[in-house]
């Protein structure tokens, strides 16, 4: 009995790591019939926590205003048309194992979806972490109405890659 | 005694399996964001809406406008024999303000800095055709007065086709700036 006890301690008693997003280059592309535009963000913030390393919960938000496409009025339009004003913040939330196939809980224009990332890589040393990948956001998931321009609407994928660094305690 | 050690040590088991913990979930606030930055802002909704809708109202008669000049300057060599020049030279002159008024109305947030080459280009040219745009009509109806009572035309009747021509080429050139880059 006490064995068991002590098996199960030695397990729980796995350090628990915190991280803290010290980079990031997030870029979204939407491509129109004539034209595909990539806008960039590099103020995300984030914050991570494994109590061990079957159960981490990792939040990482962005505000909408800190995409830049080099067009003033084309980031305008798309903070219109993500409702940037009524939620400023678009955001991912990841809670499970950490691994190379972590669904993707992505919060946009006040809507929430489960995304499956198309790739995602982790690369870790002792005190950093290096997270990079793809995902492919629907508009017509979070209820976002397609900007059209001479009859031809933008395509409803929006693929969003990511790299991150993030040092580990 | 041995009971009550059994169950304490099942229960720490089935708290650890499912992942109990009493901490909340990771928020915004935990990330830094001050309330400001989250804050919903309905009346900068509208602002932006009201934007988009102006503008784009903007491109179409913008387009419209690009139209009928180009309509008017080919009616131009028929001046003489009807009027269909004179009208579609109104109407796109109608449809050019209409235009300006639009673009010059669409609420601006504040904080705002003008970004992208190509609105800088659209924004300077409009110092060109806007003043043309002016003269233009008043040269046309100096040059109407001067045919009608064969009177010698003056110096801005007698250059009427290169002012509507200049306002018309930096008017189109500007819309193809926003074109190619929108």
């Amino acid at each position: 009995m006490i064995s068991l006890l002590l098996l199960w301690t030695s397990a729980w008693a796995e350090q628990p790591l915190s991280f803290d997003l010290k980079s990031s280059e997030l870029t979204y592309t939407v491509s129109h019939l004539l034209k595909t535009v990539h806008g960039k963000s590099t103020e995300a913030k984030g914050k991570g926590r494994c109590s061990n390393l079957q159960s981490c919960e990792f939040l990482i938000a962005v505000p909408v205003t800190s995409f830049v496409s080099g067009n003033s009025n084309r980031d305008l339009h798309m903070r219109e048309t993500v409702k940037g004003a009524l939620h400023p913040i678009v955001s991912v939330r990841v809670t499970g194992a950490l691994q190379e196939k972590l669904p993707l809980e992505v919060e946009l224009s006040g809507h929430k979806k489960m995304i499956a990332p198309q790739s995602l890589k982790i690369q870790k040393t002792t005190h950093e972490m290096q997270v990079s990948g793809t995902f492919v956001l629907k508009l017509s998931d979070f209820e976002i109405e397609r900007p059209s321009l001479l009859a031809a609407s933008i395509e409803n994928e929006v693929p969003i890659s990511f790299k991150t660094t993030w040092t580990v305690h | 005694m041995h009971k009550l050690k059994i169950t304490l040590i099942a229960f720490s088991f089935l708290m650890s399996s499912i992942g109990f913990s009493a901490e909340p979930k990771l928020d915004l606030k935990d990330l830094g964001f001050t309330q400001e930055q989250t804050k919903k802002d309905p009346e900068l909704q509208l602002a932006l809406e009201s934007r988009s809708s102006k503008l784009k109202a903007h491109q179409i008669t913008g387009i419209l406008t690009g139209a009928l000049m180009i309509a008017a300057v080919g009616l131009s060599r028929s001046h003489d024999r009807n009027n269909n020049h004179q009208f579609v030279g109104a109407a796109a002159g109608l449809s050019y303000w209409t235009t300006f008024y639009l673009a010059q109305t669409a609420p601006v947030p504040e904080g705002t800095k003008s970004q992208g080459w190509n609105i800088k280009i659209h924004k300077a040219l409009q110092w060109v055709h806007g003043p043309l745009m002016i003269l233009t009509p008043i040269a046309g109806v100096m040059a109407n007065d001067a045919n009608k009572h064969h009177k010698p035309k003056g110096t801005l009747a007698s250059r009427k086709s290169a002012i509507a021509g200049l306002a018309a080429v930096t008017y189109l050139a500007g819309s193809l700036v926003m074109a190619f880059e929108f």
